[in-house]
């Protein structure tokens, strides 16, 4: 596939913590999540059509708030939306997720993350959220003239 | 005084922002017109609209205009039409000149 044009906007998440919840029996201990400052972006590439390429990575965390080991499988909820209105979008094992999908330009991309172990889930993390910026306009014509 | 017969342009390839324009982004042009004496007219209000299909138009007859300039003074201006139209370019601006009489023939003295 030819790559006519590339142009990435940078959405870098604060390094910032994840609250999650422990393993059964104690749900009230938390654990914590750090998201990596970077690979974590949103890229745009302009391929075939304007397609967005979507991709962030994190941290996992090792223990739970009141230092005890994490000891079950953990999955990672990804959430999107806007802030109050977050929507979970996939479950994931992985430490990072790519994806691609037509550029929405003007709009605003907001992603968060819930720890899950077995089963019990964290409350959503602190949301990365970038601006895609409106598309430009064509230019005017140029040499305009009556002859 | 030479007859203005149609109108030309160069079709834009890129966007504001500097990207490339896609297919589908240019779908005609709008060329305005105002007549520079009448009362009100300023730049960039074009009482007279001529619409031209096609991407890759590059001109466009007077005479397809869908209305007769009367003589007088005019300024025009051309944007591209798609999804998202462009600024208009700047003015130029001509001369419909009064039909002149061809002058008598036959004329003699006997």
């Amino acid at each position: 596939m030819r790559v006519s044009m590339m142009k990435h906007l940078w959405l870098v998440f604060l390094a910032g913590v994840v609250s999650a919840a422990s393993a059964p029996p104690d749900v009230s201990k938390l654990v914590t999540a750090v998201l990596v400052a970077s690979p974590n972006q949103v890229g745009i590439q302009n391929l075939s059509m304007p397609t967005m390429e979507i991709s962030f990575s994190w941290i996992p965390p090792t223990a739970r708030t009141d230092g005890t080991p994490i000891t079950g499988t953990l999955t990672y909820v990804i959430y999107r939306g806007i802030p109050g209105s977050m929507n979970a979008i996939d479950a994931v094992q992985s430490l990072n997720v790519t994806w691609y999908e037509p550029i929405v330009w003007g709009s605003v991309q907001c992603f968060g993350i819930v720890v899950s172990e077995v089963g019990v889930q964290s409350v959503l993390g602190p949301l990365a959220c970038v601006t895609i910026p409106s598309k430009g306009v064509p230019n005017a014509p140029a040499g305009f003239k009556v002859t | 005084m030479t007859t203005l017969t149609q109108f030309t342009w160069t079709d834009p390839t890129t966007n504001t922002d500097g990207s490339p324009i896609t297919a589908g982004e240019i779908t005609g042009y709008s060329i305005g017109i105002r007549n520079t004496a009448a009362a009100g007219s300023v730049i960039g209000t074009y009482p007279i609209v001529a619409n031209v299909s096609g991407a890759a138009a590059g001109s466009e007859l007077l005479t397809a205009l869908g209305t007769v300039l009367a003589p007088g003074s005019y300024a025009a201006a051309i944007q591209t039409v798609g999804p998202e139209v462009s600024p208009f370019s700047p003015e130029i601006t001509f001369t419909i000149a009064a039909p002149v009489p061809n002058p008598p023939s036959n004329f003699s003295v006997a």
